[in-house]
C-alpha cells in the first residue's frame, strides 16, 4: 500500500510536499508496476506544505515547476536550432528569456486547464523533487539544475520505457507540455517550414 | 476583417446574450430551460423558439465569436475547449477534445456531417428498442439539417494531406469517399479546430443560436449548471454559478434558475456529471455507463513533396473500407480520416523528444497524419467507459482499454501505413512511444505486431495504456436512451426515466458510438426530439 498510518506524524515541515510513503513502499513504486494501477495515481495521498504558491508573474506554476521544467525544457526541445540560438545568447540556463517565455505559455495552458490536471502535474513535479522519492522514482538523485543533458535523457528513456503507467504518463504530459507550448508560439515555426497564419487573415486582425 | 461579425451584430440589435460570471439582470421568465449551447442544445433551442417557447440557454463556457478568432491555437485550446484541450480519462489513456464556448463543440469542430451509418441505427432498433432507428424514418430529419447547415460534399480539391487517402485507396483498389462538410463561402482555410474566422462554417455560432435568438431566447453563457434540485421525479430549477475567467472552476455569483421543463444538452461526460452531482435517481446504476469515445490511433508519414496540411479543408477524404465488422470479429470497425495538421497540437501527437522529435517536426510540412476512428460499443466485451465525479464535483471518465481495442489498433496501424506508402510515402511511423520511421510495410508490420498476451520489447511495441498513443475528439454516451429503463437512463424520445419533466437531447444519448463523425447524428436526432417536444 502506497498510504502508510505511521507515517502521518512524521511530517517534516521543511519539505515541499510530503509522499506518504514509508522508504519500502517508495522503493516498491519504482520497482513493481502494479502497484500504481492498484492503487491509482490520483489516490496518491500528498500532504502539500509550504511552497505550494505559485511563483511571481506565473499563476500554476510554482517555484519548484519553474526549476523542474526550466531544466527539461531544453532536452525535451531538443537540436531546435531558434531555441538553442536564444539560449545560448542568455547563457546561464533557466535564467533565459526564451525558456522564461515557454514557461509562461506552459502556465497558461495548465492555468485554463482543470483542478485535476494542475494537481496531477504538481503531484509529478513533487514527485520528482522531493528528496524521499526523487532518486527511486527517476533514477537521478542530483539537484536537476545541475543534471547534464545524459542525465535528464536517461530520465526520460526510463519514464517512457517504464512498466508503471504513472511515469509513462509523466514522460508523456512533461514532452507534450513543453512540445506544445514551443510549437505554439511563433518564434518556432520557421525551423518547421510552418509560414503561418495566411497574412491576409492576419492583416486584417490587426488591432482587433 | 471583411466578414461581418453576425454574432456581435445581432448583440447589438438587442439579443438576450447576458455574462453569468456577473450578477444577472431582470429576465423575462422561461418556459424551458436548455442546458448546453452546443449541437444539442442549440438544435433544440432554434426549434422551442420556433415554437413559440421562451428558452433560456445555458452555457459554461464562454461568448467567443469571429472577431475573436485569430487561428492561435493555444489561445483557442485554452478557452475554447473542456480543461484548455488537456482533458484526459482517468487513468492518461486517452487525451479527450471537447468544447467549451458558446456554440459548444461545434465552434471548433472540422464539420465533417456524416449521416449515421445504417448498420449503428440497426442496432439501436434491434438491442435498445428504438423504434425509429431506421434509415427511412430518419433521411427526412438529416435532409432537414443537411438542409439547414448547407450541407454538401466538399467542392474544391482536398488538400495533400487528406489526398493521401485518395491516392492510397486508388492504388489498392479500397473504397473512399469525399466528405460533405457543413459551410457555406468556405475559404478553404484549415482553422476550423480554432475558430472559423469567416463564418463560413455552419457551426451552431452562426445557425441556430442566431436564430433562437432573433425569437427571443436568452443565452447566459460563462455560467455553470451546478446542480438540479428535485423532488418526487420532478426537476424544480437548477442551481446555478458564474464561471472564473479561466474557466476552470465556478465561483462566481450563484442563482437558482427555474422553469417547467429543463432540457440537458452539456454533452457526455459533463451531463453524466451533473446528474451524479444532482443525485438524480438511478436505479439500475446506468448513470454515465457506456461513454464512448471513437478511440482513435495514428500513423505519421513523411513524403518528399509539400503537404501543407495546416492550410485547406482539414477533413475532405474518408475511407469506410474497414468499418463494417462481422458479428464474430476480434476487432472494432474503424474509419479512416485525417487532422488538421496545424504545429502545437501536431508537435504534441507525434511524440518522442529531443533530437527525435525535432527530426519529426522539422518535417511538418511534408507530414501526414492519418487516424482510425474505432467504433466502440458494439460487441458485449466492449461496454465503454464510464463517468464519476472527483471530491470537487468535476465529471471524469473512466474508459478501460480492452484487448478487443488493441486488436483493433494493431490492425489500424497497418492498414494506414499500407495507404501512406501506397500513396508515395517515403517513411511512416506509428504513434507510439516507441515507435521508429520504417522504410517499407514488412518493415513497418513487423514492428507494430501484436503479440497475443505477451508484453516483449525486442523491436515489438507494446500495447498498453499510454504506451499507444490515443485520442478522441468523438464523445457519447453515458446518457443511454433505451426502452427498457433498466438498460438506459431516457426513453427513446429522450425524456429520463425517472425525473418527468427532464429531457436530454445531445450526444449523451447514444448507447453506442456511432460509427462516423457524430455532429449530424445529434442534429437529427435533436431535431427529432425536439419537434416531439413540442408537439407534445
Ligand atoms: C476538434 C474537434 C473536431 C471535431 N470534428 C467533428 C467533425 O468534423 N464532424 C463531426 O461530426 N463531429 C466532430 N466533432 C465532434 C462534434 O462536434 C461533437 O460530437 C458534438 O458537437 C457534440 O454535441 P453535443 O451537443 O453532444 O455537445 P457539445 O457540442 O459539446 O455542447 C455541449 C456544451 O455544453 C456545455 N456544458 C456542459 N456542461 C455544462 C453545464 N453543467 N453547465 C453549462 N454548460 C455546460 C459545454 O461547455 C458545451 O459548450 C469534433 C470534435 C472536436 C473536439
Ligand atoms: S476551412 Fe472553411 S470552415 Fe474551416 S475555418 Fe477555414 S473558412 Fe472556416
Amino acid at each position: 500500500m502506497l498510504t502508510n498510518k505511521s507515517d502521518e506524524n512524521h511530517i517534516d515541515k521543511s519539505r515541499r510536499g510530503f509522499l506518504k510513503l514509508s522508504g519500502r513502499s517508495a522503493f516498491a513504486l519504482a520497482a513493481v508496476g502494479t502497484v500504481v494501477s492498484v492503487v491509482g495515481y490520483t489516490g496518491f495521498r500528498w500532504q502539500q506544505r509550504s511552497n505550494a504558491e505559485s511563483a511571481l508573474n506565473f499563476s500554476v506554476l510554482r517555484p519548484q515547476d519553474i526549476m523542474l521544467f526550466g531544466a527539461l525544457l531544453p532536452v525535451v526541445l531538443g537540436p531546435n536550432p531558434t531555441f538553442r540560438k536564444h539560449l545560448t545568447e542568455t547563457s546561464n540556463d533557466t535564467g533565459s528569456s526564451v525558456v522564461e517565455n515557454t514557461l509562461l505559455q506552459l502556465d497558461s495552458m495548465l492555468a485554463h486547464s482543470s483542478p485535476a490536471m494542475q494537481k496531477q502535474i504538481r503531484d509529478l513535479v513533487d514527485l520528482l523533487t522531493f528528496s524521499a522519492t526523487q532518486g527511486f522514482v527517476s533514477g537521478y538523485w542530483g539537484n536537476w539544475q545541475n543534471a547534464s543533458l545524459a542525465d535528464i535523457e536517461t530520465f526520460l528513456q526510463r519514464w517512457r520505457n517504464s512498466k508503471t503507467q504513472l511515469f509513462r504518463f509523466g514522460y508523456q504530459g512533461i514532452c507534450q507540455l513543453c512540445q506544445m507550448a514551443w510549437y505554439g508560439r511563433p518564434e518556432s515555426w520557421a525551423d518547421i517550414g510552418y509560414p503561418g497564419i495566411p497574412a491576409y487573415l492576419r492583416g486584417s486582425h490587426a488591432g482587433s | 476583417m471583411p466578414v461581418p461579425d453576425i454574432f456581435r451584430e445581432g448583440m447589438q440589435r438587442g439579443w438576450l446574450v447576458v455574462d453569468g460570471s456577473q450578477p444577472l439582470p431582470q429576465l423575462p421568465p422561461p418556459d424551458v430551460i436548455i442546458i448546453g449551447s452546443g449541437a444539442g442544445g442549440a438544435t433544440a433551442a432554434e426549434i422551442l423558439s420556433e415554437a413559440g417557447l421562451r428558452v433560456y440557454i445555458l452555457e459554461e463556457g464562454s461568448l467567443k465569436t469571429s472577431t475573436d478568432f485569430h487561428n492561435d491555437e493555444l489561445k483557442a485550446y485554452a478557452e475554447m475547449y473542456q480543461e484548455g484541450a488537456l482533458r484526459t480519462s482517468a487513468d492518461g489513456g486517452v487525451a479527450i477534445l471537447q468544447g467549451r464556448t458558446v456554440g459548444g463543440t461545434t465552434t471548433v469542430n472540422w464539420t465533417s456531417s456524416f449521416r449515421t451509418p445504417s448498420s449503428t441505427l440497426a442496432q439501436w432498433r434491434s438491442e435498445w428498442g428504438v423504434d425509429y432507428a431506421t434509415d427511412a424514418e430518419m433521411a427526412p430529419w438529416f435532409a432537414r439539417m443537411e438542409q439547414r447547415l448547407n450541407v454538401s460534399r466538399w467542392q474544391m480539391a482536398p488538400n495533400a494531406n487528406n489526398d493521401v487517402i485518395r491516392k492510397g485507396c486508388e492504388a489498392l483498389d479500397w473504397s473512399w469517399d469525399i466528405i460533405p462538410r457543413n459551410v457555406k463561402g468556405c475559404w478553404n482555410l484549415g482553422y476550423c479546430g480554432t475558430g472559423c474566422p469567416v463564418n463560413a462554417k455552419q457551426s451552431m455560432l452562426v445557425t441556430s443560436l442566431p436564430a433562437a435568438l432573433e425569437k427571443g431566447a436568452v443565452l447566459i453563457h460563462s455560467l455553470r449548471a451546478v446542480k438540479l434540485d428535485h423532488h418526487k421525479g420532478e426537476v424544480l430549477g437548477v442551481q446555478c454559478q458564474g464561471m472564473n475567467s479561466t474557466l476552470t472552476s465556478a465561483n462566481g455569483p450563484k442563482v437558482t434558475l427555474r422553469a417547467p421543463r429543463f432540457i440537458l444538452a452539456g454533452g457526455a461526460i459533463n451531463n453524466p456529471g451533473l446528474l451524479l452531482r444532482s443525485k438524480a435517481p438511478d436505479p439500475h446504476k446506468q448513470l454515465g455507463k457506456r461513454t464512448f469515445l471513437h478511440p482513435v490511433c495514428m500513423t505519421l508519414a513523411t513524403f518528399d513533396t509539400p503537404i501543407d496540411g495546416f492550410y485547406g479543408a482539414p477533413q475532405s477524404v474518408y475511407s469506410d473500407h474497414f468499418n463494417e465488422v462481422p458479428a464474430d470479429s476480434q476487432r472494432m470497425g474503424f474509419k479512416l480520416e485525417v487532422p488538421p495538421m496545424q504545429p502545437s497540437i501536431v508537435a504534441a501527437l507525434m511524440g518522442g523528444f529531443g533530437e527525435q522529435h525535432y527530426n519529426r517536426i522539422q518535417d511538418l510540412s511534408k507530414s501526414n497524419l492519418m487516424l482510425a476512428l474505432m467504433r466502440d460499443g458494439f460487441f458485449p466485451d466492449d461496454p465503454g467507459g464510464s463517468v464519476s465525479i472527483r471530491s470537487n464535483g468535476d465529471a471524469v471518465l473512466d474508459y478501460p482499454l480492452t484487448d478487443r481495442l488493441w486488436n483493433t489498433v494493431a490492425e489500424a496501424y497497418v492498414r494506414m501505413a499500407e495507404i501512406q506508402f501506397a500513396a508515395g510515402a517515403k517513411e511512416v511511423t506509428p504513434l507510439h512511444v516507441n515507435g521508429l520511421a520504417t522504410h517499407s510495410i514488412d518493415t513497418f508490420k513487423a514492428q507494430t505486431q501484436k503479440q497475443i498476451g505477451t508484453q516483449g520489447f525486442a523491436g515489438r511495441l507494446r500495447y498498453e495504456p499510454i504506451s499507444v498513443r490515443l485520442s478522441s475528439a468523438h464523445v457519447m454516451g453515458g446518457c443511454a436512451m433505451g426502452a427498457d429503463a433498466r438498460m438506459s437512463v431516457v426513453d427513446t424520445h429522450g425524456r429520463h426515466h425517472q425525473l418527468q419533466n427532464l429531457s436530454i437531447m445531445d450526444g449523451s444519448l447514444f448507447p453506442t458510438s456511432v460509427g462516423a463523425n457524430p455532429q449530424l447524428s445529434i442534429y437529427a436526432l435533436a431535431a427529432r426530439l425536439a419537434t416531439a417536444f413540442v408537439n407534445k
